[in-house]
């Protein structure tokens, strides 16, 4: 990206044209994660958007104003990954609990 | 972005990207997923993708006819005829903005978007007051998000479905008829791709 490119008009990368695609890292890495596992068959993507829409469903109804979409996908991600048994049960948790000790 | 362990250590905090790059590196362990597919996808949706794919099918449709038509009957088939497509969408269906009628987009359950064309989609967009409102009321979301519609303007809502992504096109701008192409993608803007601008 050099700043000779057009930041604002429609030709802009797509990180300028519009917003940010992401408010943070995981976000992205979550979203890239996801998509890595459906073009390695892990997953299908019509079961994830199943689940997607079954947790933002739940999400709007116990938080209408709630702006975390990517905490609705993570949750959707998790509980697809271990019903088809990808991970065990508290695995996750587990690790990040590892992760944190280590940061 | 890299491939070893300190990618993204901006949330030591936050449980939310701990189980993120918990749940990532699992999969990478037990060599289910690459993590260089991870970081290519992700520079892909960063970098790659965008609006500005969009705009250059919608100066395609209004400076060629014949893709016009290509485009309105087979979306997905002539947005290859420009290396174009995109990861889960087994539709596209295009919709034509008219003197007569206007066209706009919305995901009611979650957030389906074109995302070969338009890259990732804007907060709003899965926001559930747009979400459940531009159903109900268009014309009056429309004109919050600065959008004035005329009465006589039929307006049309298009509910993304679990294949079926939609991609508007928009009338083309009047003083525009001696552009080339190129130039005529500077005239296209993502929300009227979405349907929220005319």
């Amino acid at each position: 990206m050099t700043p000779e490119l057009d930041l604002d008009g429609p030709a802009a990368p797509p990180r300028s044209n519009g917003e940010l695609s992401f408010e943070h890292p995981w976000q992205g890495r979550l979203f890239a994660t996801t998509m890595a596992a459906c073009d390695a068959d892990l997953i299908d993507y019509a079961d994830f958007r199943d689940r997607l829409i079954a947790c933002i469903a739940e999400r709007d109804q116990r938080e209408p104003d709630a702006d975390d979409y990517w905490s609705a996908w993570q949750d959707a991600l998790e509980a697809l990954i271990l019903d088809i048994g990808l991970v065990e049960p508290g695995e996750i948790d587990r690790q990040a609990i590892e992760f944190s000790q280590h940061h | 972005m890299t491939n070893d362990h300190d990618h993204d250590h901006d949330h030591e905090d936050d449980p939310r990207a701990l189980r993120a790059e918990a749940l990532e590196a699992i999969l990478i362990e037990r060599g289910l997923v690459d993590p260089a597919a991870i970081d290519s996808t992700l520079d892909y949706f960063e970098n790659d993708l965008g609006p500005m794919l969009g705009a250059q099918v919608v100066a395609k449709a209004w400076a060629d006819p014949a893709f016009k038509r290509r485009l309105l009957d087979d979306g997905l088939g002539a947005i290859a005829e420009l290396g174009l497509g995109g990861p889960q969408v087994d539709h596209l269906v295009v919709v034509e903005n008219t003197p007569d009628v206007h066209n706009v987009v919305v995901c009611t359950l979650c957030s389906c978007y074109p995302w070969g064309l338009l890259g990732l989609p804007p907060a709003w967009y899965k926001s559930l007051a747009y979400r459940s409102r531009v159903v109900r009321e268009p014309r009056t979301v429309l004109a919050e998000m600065g959008c004035e519609l005329p009465d006589d303007i039929e307006v049309r809502v298009w509910d993304s479905s679990a294949e079926v992504r939609y991609f508007v096109l928009p009338e083309r701008p009047s003083g525009t008829d001696e552009l080339p192409e190129d130039a005529l993608a500077e005239h296209v803007h993502r929300d009227q791709m979405i349907g929220v601008a005319r």
